[in-house]
């Protein structure tokens, strides 16, 4: 068996840039209570592919004395399903729950029809932690296609658990999972008195929701760094919109130079190293670039017209974004270096917030047909545009670091709720909020 | 004649024979003297008493009426501060009341500009409005405005923000055209984030998409 050990996240202390002006503590106090805990969202699958690799994760091992408080064999369980591949064999059906490679008896699996098989146990670690072990087997080829354990502290068991199923849809898929990741919401309730604005950040599966931020404000358009330790995101707290950046292990934050009029749609570059923002002072939305190091701007489009939602090429040498230069709103790509513009597309009469998957093939974008709002995405390659989803107001889409799935905001029962689809279209679920609205989805590129 | 001289007689004869009684009672016609002394003396300090009173009465009335003359005279003056610290007021008043008719003549006009989807040009039906508050804000150089921009759910988020801006900016330009100082005006765009109506219909989404007119002063 083959161990990797992966050292848990621990909160990194980068140096502070000067050119950020620290908001006040009093400030700070006021509008931030990372460490308050909001209720966590419910994954509802709605639909899968059709014919899903039959698999069974065994309950984990666990030998201590009282009982964990993580299931971490339905974590992977849920985890696989979310993924809209698998389909989990039921534990009442199972004959036998081994821990071990030799109680495996492989004939009892291939009667359940179950092509894979993973077992696996908790163990403690020296420091207290959790260490938690698997191993995937080709139940018809009788073998271990793949064996690994993930250590972290104690309050990590999901986080390890999320490690293992990562590690298991590669194996299986070829593609590293993302289920070992975050994302970023905006949730709001006007019907509750005081109304409040909400920025929270959860697990990829709906669990460990946490705020970052709450007030009577809108808060806009989060953006995660390209390491995920901070957010940038727009607040209107001061009655005009400001953007901040935020590190989510800290809590810490600042807001970065703003301007008369929109100060919006922050983009973090590949490397880190800067923001694409909008910004409306000299005269209407144009796209810029803020150097966090040096606090040097430099702006990047020149038109009359609405240039907005800008996000980067995979590269780092072209900026995306969304304009209505031609008359109606549609995506278009500047190379930075030259400042030359071209247009990407040219179905329909509304393209709006594209962004590229992280391997730079498809364009995932909001597109209007018939009226309606959807989430479309673009081959690069090929030139097609496909429809992902068939509701009506689906907007902010944001793609897992994968790129299997897609995250946005659709409506059902007339509220914003998030919902997921594959890049092919092929896997759906819908995660509602217990509570008001959630919005603006933004998926967490990976942890480590 | 005659007659008189025989008066005169009687009239002696009487006074006598008045005269022999009474020295036939010598003592009384003492006593009787010095009463009448006293009687006299009496009367005349009543008299003077009654002098002095009057002189006394007269004088506190000289000097009741010098008062009250003095009284009018102050009320006068008072009367005449008075009225000239009302005229004042009332010239002050009627001011704040015409700044008054104005802030409610501009407070009257319409504070919402409402727009057609993914619009921003100004309808004919708003000039009216927006005429007044430019006529105003040009009278009131101190007064200062807001414009928020905001727009309906539909279409993406940030693309909205933007939307409103150009909602927020034209309006901001309409004003400045009619006379408005572009120093008085501030355009906030909240995009969809702010709805007035949270229906998901085209009723709603038209009473979303409008620039709210914000007086920070009037």
């Amino acid at each position: 068996m083959i161990i990797i050990k992966k050292r848990a996240k621990s909160a990194q202390n980068k140096p502070k840039s000067v050119f950020f002006s620290v908001v006040s503590s009093a400030i700070f106090t006021l509008l931030v209570s990372f460490s308050a805990w909001s209720s966590d969202l419910v994954i509802e699958i709605t639909q899968g592919v059709d014919n899903p690799v039959p698999i069974a994760v065994v309950p984990f091992h666990w030998s201590g004395n009282n009982a964990l408080n993580e299931d971490v064999a339905q974590v992977i369980d849920a985890d696989l399903e979310r993924s809209g591949q698998f389909k989990s064999l039921k534990r009442s059906l199972m004959l036998s729950f081994p821990y071990q490679e030799e109680d495996v008896y492989f004939r009892d699996w291939s009667y359940l029809a179950t092509e894979y098989l993973v077992i696996g146990q908790v163990l403690v670690t020296d420091s207290g932690g959790y260490q938690v072990n698997y191993q995937l087997f080709d139940v018809q080829r009788q073998e271990v296609i793949s064996a690994s354990g993930f250590t972290g502290g104690k309050n990590d068991l999901r986080a390890l658990a999320h490690s293992a199923s990562d590690a298991i849809y590669e194996a299986l898929t070829g593609l590293k999972g993302a289920f070992r990741t975050r994302i970023a919401y905006v949730a709001a309730d006007k019907k509750v008195n005081p109304s409040y604005y909400k920025l929270l950040v959860a697990d990829a599966d709906g669990y460990n929701a946490k705020e970052v931020l709450k007030s009577n404000q809108p808060i806009m358009s989060p953006s995660w760094s390209r390491d995920a330790t901070k957010l940038a995101y727009v607040s209107f707290e001061t009655n005009r919109p400001a953007i901040y950046v935020q590190d989510i292990t800290t809590g810490q934050r600042e807001r970065i130079q703003s301007f008369k009029g929109i100060n919006g749609a922050p983009a973090w570059s590949p490397d880190g190293k800067k923001l694409a923002i909008v910004l409306s002072k000299d005269g209407n939305a144009e796209i810029y670039v803020l150097d966090l190091a040096s606090n040097k701007l430099t702006r990047v489009t020149r038109h009359y017209g609405i240039d907005t939602e800008p996000s980067w090429s995979v590269d780092g040498k072209h900026i995306l974004f969304t304009s209505d230069r031609g008359g109606k709103p549609q995506i278009y790509q500047v190379t930075l270096e030259s400042g030359w513009v071209e247009r990407l597309t040219f179905e329909g009469d509304y393209n709006a917030r594209g962004s590229l998957t992280y391997d730079g093939r498809f364009l995932v974008l909001v597109s209007r047909h018939d009226s309606q709002f959807n989430i479309a995405v673009q081959d690069l390659q090929r030139g097609t545009m496909s429809l992902l989803t068939q509701t009506s107001l689906d907007e902010s889409p944001s793609v897992a670091p994968n790129g299997s799935m897609v995250i946005y905001s659709t409506q059902d029962g007339g509220r914003d709720i998030l919902a997921a689809v594959s890049i092919d279209g092929k896997v759906k679920f819908k995660i509602p909020a217990n509570e008001g609205v959630v919005r603006e989805p933004a998926w967490s590129p990976y942890l480590d | 004649m005659e007659m008189g001289n025989l008066s005169k007689v009687i009239a002696s004869g009487v006074l006598v024979a008045f005269l022999g009684a009474c020295s036939t009672t010598g003592e009384t016609t003492d006593a009787t003297a010095s009463t009448e002394a006293a009687l006299v003396a009496a009367e005349a300090q009543a008299l003077a008493e009654t002098q002095a009173l009057a002189e006394a009465e007269a004088l506190a009335l000289a000097e009741t009426q010098a008062l009250a003359e003095a009284a009018v005279q102050a009320q006068a003056e008072a009367d005449a501060a008075e009225a000239a610290l009302q005229a004042e007021n009332e010239a002050a008043q009627a001011a704040i009341i015409a700044q008054q008719q104005e802030e409610a003549e501009a407070q009257a006009l319409a504070h919402i500009i409402y727009f057609d989807f993914d619009q921003s040009t100004i309808k004919a039906e708003f000039r009216a409005a927006l005429n007044g508050h430019a006529a105003y804000l040009s009278q009131n150089p101190s007064a200062n405005i807001v414009l928020e921009g905001h727009a309906d759910e539909r279409g993406t988020r940030e693309y909205n923000i933007a939307l409103g801006e150009r909602r927020g900016n034209a309006v901001s330009r309409y004003l400045v055209v009619q006379g408005v100082s572009v120093d008085a005006i501030e355009v906030v765009s909240f995009g969809e984030e702010r709805p007035v109506n949270a229906g998901h219909d085209s009723a709603s989404w038209a009473e979303n998409r409008r620039v709210e007119i914000r007086y920070i002063n009037y």
